[in-house]
């Protein structure tokens, strides 16, 4: 056979999907097991994490570390999500019942454990740690009430298991001889970024550059944000995005360089990543030689990932910066992002106003950075600057950071502090999807029986109380309008350093970044002004103001911000007195002078006369 | 020094880098503190200019304090006699009044005897309080930075850069009635010259004696 022949052959023997799949993973074989610990090929029962992942690994511990099994009572966690409408606290999340209906309402996007096993759910390693998990499957089995199925469903992609009317059933002939799950099918590994983005955003790899993301695309963390991280130019994508040519930068310069979430987002025990400060080293001692061990962490890999990484873990800021003058200075009352993070190039929601919903349970919404309809991929992304809030951070420091806020309007029942339930708000609205006979007077102004947008605001007090009175009427007692401000941080989609802010007069300026007017919404139902929240850490730099047509803006001021800004601020009293005290002598100077150049001159003249007199005189 | 100069070569030369620096001091304060009014050099530029020539000013105002106090023309600055008050007044009324109807000064400058009252009272407040607030306020807002604790335990930066900007405006206001001044001598180029080639002293000029 020729030597071309044989290397062709090669080649294919090396390309082949069985031979590439035949490549060994780090991870072995495993044995899927139900929560009584028997194979699930056996039982055709669901798969128990617990039972089959914590043979080697300590799922129990894992589970109380971090907030993916606490999502929802966690101290991050607001007990109020404005943004889907999901509510949940300590007293609700011992009833099976309003746990499945928060489930639903965060659109099945929760790891499992924790409460969510008063339904069934365990912490869904596979969701994570799965090559390809089905996202998809899996929040169906959520939010559909299938909740035991929900870990199994993730399996859906690798082919081991197929739909079953309510459940699965595993397909045993993928299994291997032994019944385990092959690790060449599961391909278990580290979180990929994909993993990560299916709850926390707009999440693109290289391959999708060209790829079109919609607002109304239900990515919550990209909807608060605006942010999507993607590796790939923004040029390169298909979005309409303002000034798109020039955007020759990546979405966010760590995700082009090879970063991943689980990079920064890491196991604070993960031995590779475990660092020996200085002052904890031992005077006698170069280096310090136990460190923890590799099978240490695979058995108890800390998931509490709480402890949110900051900039300064891997940049020395410090040390570069040359060209800025009073590096230090910037340093200590800004956060990076501030300055790296100078826009975002994507919309974002500014308003989600629950105040008076569709009949399909959907809120008003208002958002930044979008010229039209958020739904139409032709619609101009004009991105926005997000506006610099003060935000204290774990050590207690107070530093400037880029938020976007956001107003929400909801209907809270006074008698339990709780929001009002979405079906007993629109069951106050609506009959069959048609405005309620009582509200249609109020509401229905074209009279056509339903509630175009337009028609959904609380702009009179008339509608307020024909509401809250169909409220009392479905069994609210004391329904109040509650209006809140929302601020969201932004720590991705940074910028590289040609397009990070280096223009000093962005902020020593009278166009100050710090001083300029940030828009909070266009509308206030019931004039009502949103408060800002206080479970942040941030808080506003300025004061909120209802502009002549209704709008609410924020203005901020670089002062109520914490800082005395060199080009921005000033006190007006002390222009005043240097403008009176250069009048004051300006004008004593001109009267004064004048008054001696007239008189001067009027001497002259005079000696002038005289002499001739004189002279005649002798 | 020449026997009949009034001003001697160290004395103008002190002068005349004082003058430069304030005047870019002013320039660039004046930028750095409404940008959106005067643009001439950019604001980080005009931040750095203004950091450099106030170290100029530093050294060479602590240069002048050490060169009047060896040579003793500090002692100028100082009123002494016990007639100030009636000289000074006598200067108020030449100003107010006899300048315009052609009268002679009250007092006659000389050697050792430059000021007349009215500018040793002003000499001491510019020299020995709005210079020294300027100095020391400037020198804490470059030093926010090193030193954040003891600037934020004296109000920080919102006290220190609206004292130091009205220091600023007063001495602005102070430089116009001194360039106005000026011109109040025999001619009204007489004191400017003898800022630049010293001046002549007259025959009989002595430490007593003599009217300006």
């Amino acid at each position: 056979m020729s030597r071309h022949v044989l290397l062709l052959l090669l080649l294919l023997s090396v390309l082949t999907p069985e031979a590439t799949q035949a490549k060994r993973p780090l991870h072995p074989d495993v044995l899927l097991r139900d929560d009584s610990g028997t194979p699930v090929l056996d039982s055709g029962r669901p798969v128990s994490t617990a039972r089959s992942c914590g043979e080697c690994h300590d799922t129990a511990w894992i589970a109380t570390r971090g907030a993916h099994a606490d999502l929802g009572l966690g101290p991050k966690t607001p007990l109020f999500d404005p943004v889907v409408y999901a509510f949940l606290d300590a007293e609700q999340s011992r009833d099976p019942a309003a746990v499945q209906g928060w489930l639903a309402a965060v659109d099945g996007r929760h790891a499992g454990g924790a409460f969510a096993e008063r339904v069934g759910g365990e912490l869904d390693c596979l969701v994570c740690h799965l090559a390809d998990p089905d996202d998809g499957a899996r929040r169906r089995a959520l939010t559909e009430g299938a909740t035991e199925w929900a870990i199994t469903a993730t399996l859906a992609q690798t082919g081991l298991v197929e739909p079953d009317g309510e459940g699965w059933r595993y397909r045993g002939s993928r299994f291997t001889d032994e019944g385990k799950a092959p690790a060449t099918r599961l391909g278990l590994t580290r979180p990929t970024d994909e993993s990560c983005g299916q709850c926390h955003g707009r999440v693109e790899g290289p391959e999708h550059r060209a790829f079109v993301h919609l607002p109304t695309d239900r990515h919550p963390r990209t909807e608060t944000t605006g942010v999507i991280v993607s590796p790939a130019r923004m040029s390169d994508s298909a979005q309409n995005l303002r000034g798109k040519t020039g955007l020759s930068r990546p979405w966010d310069v760590h995700a082009e360089r090879l970063l991943g979430c689980a990079t920064c987002h890491a196991a604070p025990n993960d031995p590779t990543r475990v660092a020996v400060a200085e002052d904890d080293r031992p005077e006698h001692l170069r280096a310090r030689a136990r460190s923890p061990r590799l099978e240490e962490f695979l058995r108890r890999p800390d998931h509490d990932f709480g402890a949110s990484p900051r900039c300064e873990s891997c940049h020395a800021a410090e040390r570069v910066h040359e060209w800025l003058p009073y590096r230090e200075r910037h340093l200590q009352k800004l956060e990076c992002a501030s300055c790296h993070v100078p826009r975002v190039h994507g919309a974002a929601r500014k308003v989600t106003d629950w105040s008076v919903p569709s009949p399909t349970g959907e809120p008003r919404l208002e958002y930044r950075g979008a010229q039209g309809d958020p739904g139409d991929p032709a619609t101009l992304i004009e991105g926005y600057e997000p506006v610099l809030l003060p935000r204290r951070d774990a050590e207690g420091r107070e530093r400037l950071a880029p938020h976007n806020l956001m107003a929400t309007w909801y209907w809270v029942d006074d008698a339990t502090q709780r929001p009002v339930p979405l079906p007993a708000l629109r069951r106050a609205l609506y009959r069959d999807d048609v405005v309620h006979p009582v509200l249609a007077p109020a509401f229905d102004a074209d009279g056509d029986g339903h509630l175009q947008e337009g028609e959904r605001r609380l702009d009179t007090p008339e509608k307020e109380e024909a509401l809250r009175e169909r409220l009392r009427a479905v069994g609210v007692e004391s329904p109040s309008l509650r209006a809140e401000l929302r601020p969201y941080a932004l720590n991705h989609g940074v910028a590289p350093r040609a397009f990070s802010t280096r223009d000093c007069e962005s902020c020593h300026g009278p166009a100050s970044r710090l001083a300029r007017v940030f828009p909070v919404a266009d509308f206030l139902p019931s004039g009502l002004v949103p408060t800002l929240v206080e479970d942040t850490g941030a808080r506003l730099s300025g004061g909120l103001e209802r502009l002549e047509q209704g709008a609410l803006v924020l203005r901020p001021t670089p002062e109520q911000a914490g800082v005395f800004l060199l080009g921005a601020s000033r006190r007006d009293w002390v222009d005043a007195v240097n403008r009176w005290a250069l009048l004051l002598v300006i004008s004593g100077v001109v009267l004064h002078g004048g008054l001696r150049l007239v008189l001067h001159s009027a001497r002259q003249r005079a000696a002038t006369l005289a002499r001739p007199a004189e002279e005649e005189s002798r | 020094m020449r026997a009949s100069e009034i001003y001697t070569l160290h004395q103008r030369i002190w002068h005349w880098v004082q003058a430069l620096t304030i005047g870019v001091l002013m320039a660039t304060g004046a930028e750095i503190h409404a940008p959106e009014t005067f643009r001439w050099l950019g604001f980080t530029t005009a931040v750095r200019v203004h950091n450099a020539f106030a170290a100029i000013l530093v050294l060479n105002a602590a240069l002048g304090l050490f060169y009047f106090f060896t040579t003793g023309l500090l002692r100028q600055y100082l009123p002494r006699r016990g007639d100030f008050f009636v000289l000074a007044l006598r200067q108020a009324r030449y100003y107010l009044r006899g300048m315009f109807r052609g009268e002679e000064h009250p007092m006659e400058q000389a050697v050792h005897r430059e000021l007349n009252p009215l500018q040793q009272v002003t000499y001491l407040v510019i020299l020995n309080l709005l210079l020294p607030l300027q100095l020391l306020s400037g020198i804490l807002i470059w030093g926010a930075q090193r030193w954040p604790a003891l600037i934020e335990s004296i109000g920080g930066l919102s006290a220190l850069v609206p004292l130091h900007a009205l220091g600023a405006g007063l001495f602005l206001a102070f430089l116009v009635m001194h360039v106005y001044l000026i011109t109040t001598g025999e001619t009204p180029l007489t004191h400017l010259r003898a800022m630049v080639d010293g001046g002549a002293a007259p025959a009989s000029s002595g430490e007593e004696g003599g009217t300006r």
